[in-house]
């Protein structure tokens, strides 16, 4: 007779009165409850409660003199005045617990404190007095430099071109003088013209130069920055004696293999005219280089 | 089992998104008709869920700010009211912890209750007054037994019979599956059995 066994209906039971179920097995519980008196008295028990609560509820809310309508200006004036002084709210309620501020400025202080000691004493340390100890031994350690030079001796060689570089000159006859530095890595730095050509190609003569990788200076075995002064002379040879073709051929040879400067080459018989291209080596300590005492030294050397 | 959060703003009626869009853009004219709407449906709830007057009023302007503060968050996702019931639900849990451990003597029993605002009768009844005492008697255990409920069944139950909300909308409010809603008014609905057994046997 029954479609749906007690049990099942008693599960369905709560969604069939809370109306969650689907009409058709709606209307199986519906049937059920008809014929079976005891699952209709669970049902009715369910009802019973439900509308206990309501009546209660409703009961409640009838002797409540409470008038929630007052809640809307409350909180639209809360609203208002919020939007007005929420800057000011939000910096009060900081500033609310004084605890949390001494301790933050505090904790700032501190902060600051230590930023500002470890800097001093990184700052003090890194300033080295110029009469210390350290910075003696620290000058007399690496000579060469501008308060330790090295004064020229027999011992010195002069920086070795390691790469050939070919040097395009004007047809006219010229005479270049520039100055520059090589330093312990055998690189070229401040090339500087000390008599100012302004002829085409002078810039492309320096260029050339900058590019030339030396095999550094050494003073007793110990590479050491040298200024050098270099004159580059042009000179147009005119003759077809095999001497002088010889001779500038080794000039030209010389260009870009200078010799130390005890050893320097000076062909007699080339001497005038002579294309002469051989680089005035000149191991001077002090870096920069100063021009006038290299022009001087080289003055001499000439 | 059916997402509770998947309706759209095709759900909520034209008028409502018309109003909520108001809200959002701070109209005080908007605010306060959504205040007017639901301030009794938020207070109730209130009162349902902590059992304290001033606190359900307190709690309810703070679901009003909380509503203000949040609309432009709200996409249609509930109907407003479901979405307002979140907020009423999620602030009463909060506060209830605290209250309930330090209040709980503050609040209003059924006898002072009855005492002040006259007996336990529906209106318009006028049955017999032992049955009116029967009635009160066990409205006072079921309400009783209701306030020592776990938080989540009580609301379940407060939501579906007083509020009348289906099981889709409370599981919305509570943030939890369909399922779980089920299981929390089996639980609530069993214990209240056994209170109302207990007063008929």
């Amino acid at each position: 007779m029954h479609e749906h066994p007690c049990v099942e209906v008693r599960e369905l039971l709560e969604a069939y009165y809370d109306g969650e179920l689907p009409i058709e097995r709606r209307v199986a519980v519906q049937n059920h409850l008809d014929d079976c008196v005891a699952c209709s008295l669970t049902a009715s028990e369910l009802s019973m409660l439900g509308s206990t609560l309501r009546d209660f509820a409703l009961h409640v809310a009838e002797g409540d003199t409470t008038d929630p309508s007052r809640l809307s200006s409350q909180v639209l004036e809360r609203l208002r005045v919020e939007e007005q002084f929420s800057m000011r709210a939000q910096l009060t309620d900081w500033f609310q617990d004084m605890h949390l501020v001494w301790a933050g400025l505090g904790a700032s202080v501190a902060t600051l404190v230590c930023i500002v000691g470890s800097a001093s004493v990184l700052h003090a340390t890194s300033q080295e007095r110029p009469n210390s100890m350290a910075r003696t031994i620290a000058v007399l350690a690496s000579p060469g430099s501008n308060d330790n030079p090295l004064r020229l001796s027999y011992d010195m060689s002069a920086p070795r071109a390691v790469t050939d570089v070919a040097i395009e000159l004007s047809e006219e006859d010229a005479q270049y003088t520039f100055s520059a530095v090589v330093s312990r890595e055998g690189r070229v730095q401040g090339v500087e013209m000390i008599n100012q050509h302004n002829r085409p190609g002078v810039n492309a003569m320096l260029n050339e130069v900058y590019r030339m990788k030396f095999a550094p200076a050494t003073d007793r075995g110990d590479a050491v920055a040298v200024s050098m002064l270099w004159l580059v002379a042009s000179t147009t040879v005119k003759g077809r004696h095999d001497e002088t073709m010889q001779a500038l051929r080794q000039a030209l040879r010389l260009r870009t293999t200078p010799e130390p400067i005890s050893a320097l080459p000076v062909p007699a018989e080339a001497a005038e005219p002579k294309p002469q291209a051989a680089p005035l080596v000149k191991p001077v300590v002090p870096e920069p280089p100063s021009p006038s005492s290299t022009l001087a030294l080289a003055a001499a050397s000439l | 089992m059916k997402d509770a959060g998947a309706l759209g703003w095709v759900e909520v009626g034209n008028r409502e998104a018309a109003l909520i869009e108001r809200c959002a853009a701070g109209e005080p004219t908007a605010c306060a008709e959504l205040v007017a709407g639901h301030e009794r449906m938020v207070y109730q709830l209130a009162l349902h869920l902590l059992g304290d007057r001033d606190e359900a009023l307190d709690l309810s302007q703070e679901v009003f700010f909380s509503v203000f503060r949040t609309i432009h968050n709200f996409r249609g996702q509930s109907a407003l009211k479901t979405w307002i019931y979140r907020i009423v639900i999620n602030q009463a849990r909060n506060r209830q912890r605290w209250w309930r451990r330090r209040h709980k003597a503050d609040q209003i029993s059924l006898d002072q209750h009855v005492a002040a605002h006259g007996d336990l009768r529906q209106p318009g009844d006028h049955t017999a007054p032992d049955r009116a005492y029967a009635r009160k008697q066990l409205a006072e255990r079921l309400w009783a037994a209701l306030d020592h409920l776990p938080f989540d069944q009580r609301t379940v139950i407060v939501l579906r019979e007083i509020d009348g909300l289906s099981y889709e909308e409370i599981a919305f409010s509570l943030g939890v599956a369909i399922g779980t809603v089920k299981s929390r008014l089996t639980r609530a609905r069993q214990t209240l059995r056994d209170e109302l057994r207990e007063v008929r046997p």
